[in-house]
């Protein structure tokens, strides 16, 4: 049973990773391992969160610390598309914030 | 079968007696809706045991989504259930000990989850001082305490349950967390 997946694309000089399936304490790992090859100085990564059947407490601290890295760098991590429960999640968690409505072509304007 | 041999009014009773026997849970009493066969105002429960690991969480999620599939309970209401089961039982896994174990529990106004390990101590769970050391019990715990009007933990001699319930016919009551904690929760993550 695989509750889990990624897809990983590059679209203009950002990595933008699908997420599919769920997202709990089994699998926050797999994100952190998904999201790491990527990371870098002035690196873009964006994570579309339309494919989440569920999401938990237990990822925010991959995607905290992730976005605190990649902000440091002078770059960026940003969430779009959420599923409902991805909606449900970030809002309840008061991280809407990660969220961005379109690519951001400015990652460093914020 | 010998319905048509005059005694239609007891065959009639047979067969509705076996359509109720065939209703009645098997093995797995988490695919079970009992919650649709029983009369209003009658509480129905369902205890599932969980495994002790990474899988826990998933399992308890199936478990609570098959009991709540026929309830009254809006999408968003289910969808909120299901995040306050898996809050709670990733608590379990991650602060508690062995056995763990979900109970749901259904009546016509409220749907209560609970989830029991067997560490009776409760100071992992933190109930009014969300900014004590225990940051990732805290984060899980503020989410339920969003989530719901009402949760608790009580203890006994050998467990602790933790527990949330769910009006069934309330308006969403969620009231999300507010933007300090973020700040505090990643304070305490690097």
């Amino acid at each position: 049973m695989d509750l889990f997946s990624t897809k990983v694309v590059r679209v203009d000089g950002a990595t933008v990773i699908y997420v599919e399936g769920e997202l709990d304490m089994a699998t926050a790992e797999r994100l952190r391992d998904t999201i790491e090859p990527h990371m870098g100085p002035h690196q873009t990564i964006v994570l579309d969160l339309s494919g989440v059947e569920f999401m938990d407490s237990a990822c925010l601290k991959v995607l905290v610390l992730a976005r605190g890295q990649l902000t440091a760098d002078g770059g960026s991590l940003v969430l779009r598309n959420p599923s409902r429960s991805a909606h449900l999640l970030l809002t309840v968690a008061g991280v809407e914030f990660l969220l961005a409505e379109d690519l951001d072509e400015h990652p460093q304007s914020d | 079968m010998p319905l048509g041999t005059g005694r239609s009014k007891g065959a009639a009773g047979w067969v509705l007696r076996l359509f109720r026997r065939r209703r009645k849970p098997k093995t797995r009493m988490s695919e079970h809706p009992k919650n649709m066969i029983r009369p209003p105002g009658v509480p129905t429960t369902t205890v599932v045991s969980l495994p002790y690991d990474l899988r826990a969480p998933a399992r308890a999620r199936r478990s609570v989504q098959a009991v709540i599939a026929g309830s009254q309970l809006s999408e968003e209401a289910q969808a909120q259930l299901v995040l306050i089961t898996s809050e709670l039982v990733t608590n379990a896994i991650v602060h508690g000990a062995e056995p763990v174990t979900l109970t749901v529990t259904c009546d016509a106004a409220h749907i209560t989850v609970e989830v029991a390990d067997g560490d009776p101590r409760a100071d992992p769970v933190r109930f009014r001082d969300f900014d004590g050391p225990s940051g990732y019990g805290g984060r899980g715990l503020r989410l339920v305490a969003a989530l719901t009007e009402a949760w608790g933990v009580r203890t006994e001699a050998s467990s602790k349950t933790v527990w949330a319930t769910t009006k069934v016919d309330a308006p969403n009551t969620m009231v999300p967390m507010s933007p300090t904690s973020l700040a505090q929760i990643a304070g305490r993550l690097v």
